[in-house]
């Protein structure tokens, strides 16, 4: 497994369930990659978590795309910034952040031919509301899916943060 | 160093505006590099001076070690404004937003006095109050402090393009 790291702050520590209730209820996610020049690179993508899956979707090309088939290994973080007080003079001992961030570690798979098909059906769900064996596609949606760049990171291990008044 | 262009040339969001976009925020994602040469990702609020972002942190944990191991950073701010959903899915629908992503190396900074300078910057930034703050040498002293210059820089927006 990369990147593993015992987290620093053990007071702040989320339990697995509460990890999984936090991403089954957001739809934007950060990633991570091993980026140009020998540079991370970050950028903002929708997802969709389903049975232990973070499934995203993109155009074919790009350079995410060239990055990920190169070197798959990807951080992804989910985050929220629930509440900020900045009353009182001292800074950090005053202030005070309510926030929930959650990071899955692991490598991105491409499927491919049907496997793509039922993957993109299930994102197109939550997005469209619906359950998955309503999409319904059509031949016509199928070849267009086809034409559709589908990424899926079933995560080695999810790490939480939060700091939260009332959990 | 080579970069390689936006494929969306139609999705640009160019430099005065991204910088803009910059100084209206104050929460951002920081890409850092494992010992093992694996990415790590945790979000953080900076601010914004010429060119520069301002971090501060424990002085201790994971990313604090990966940029003095690996100084190479990518920092990146967004923000999905509305997803519209009408019509056939991506062919019709929406996602109004902007990023900006940046590239840069991450400098940590040792002098008391400019840590307590870009401390009293960043605390007026988060709180956007122009008031007395109390920064104690102490505290300045067990804050960690990191600068990132901006080597390279690139915008995306959709504000409506279809």
């Amino acid at each position: 497994m990369h990147g593993q790291h015992p987290m620093r702050r053990k007071d702040k520590v989320m339990t697995q369930e509460a990890i999984e209730r936090f991403v089954s209820q957001n739809d934007i996610c950060h990633i991570v990659m091993n980026g140009e020049n020998g540079y991370p690179y970050v950028i903002p993508i929708n997802y969709v978590y389903s049975n232990g899956i973070f499934i995203l979707h993109s155009a074919m090309q790009g350079l995410k795309m060239d990055l990920l088939k190169a070197d798959p290994r990807v951080c992804l973080e989910i985050s929220k910034m629930l509440n900020i007080e900045t009353e009182g003079r001292v800074p950090c001992k005053n202030f005070k952040t309510e926030f929930i961030s959650v990071i899955a570690f692991g490598k991105i798979e491409f499927p491919e031919g049907e496997a793509k098909i039922d993957i993109l059906s299930q994102f197109s769900a939550h997005y469209m509301g619906k359950a998955k064996e309503d999409i319904g596609a059509t031949e016509k949606v199928q070849a267009f899916m086809m034409r559709t760049g589908v990424l899926t990171l079933k995560p080695d291990y999810m790490t939480g943060k939060s700091e939260v008044k009332e959990a | 160093m080579e970069w390689r262009a936006m494929r969306r040339k139609d999705l640009i969001m160019d430099e005065a505006e991204s910088i803009e976009f910059l100084k209206e925020n104050s929460d951002g994602h920081l890409g850092t590099k494992n010992p093992d040469g694996s990415p790590y990702i945790t979000p953080i609020n900076y601010a914004y001076e010429d060119g520069k972002f301002i971090l501060h942190c424990a002085m201790q944990g994971q990313k604090v070690e990966n940029m003095k191991a690996n100084d190479k950073v990518c920092f990146e701010v967004s923000k999905r404004y509305d997803l519209i959903r009408s019509g056939k899915p991506c062919s019709a629908w929406e996602t109004f937003y902007k990023s900006v992503i940046c590239f840069g190396k991450a400098v940590f900074v040792e002098d008391i006095e400019e840590k307590g300078r870009l401390l009293t910057i960043f605390t007026k930034w988060f709180t956007g109050e122009e008031r007395e703050f109390t920064l104690s040498p102490e505290a300045v002293k067990r804050t960690c402090v990191i600068v990132i210059e901006v080597e390279h820089m690139t915008g995306k927006k959709n504000w409506g393009a279809k």
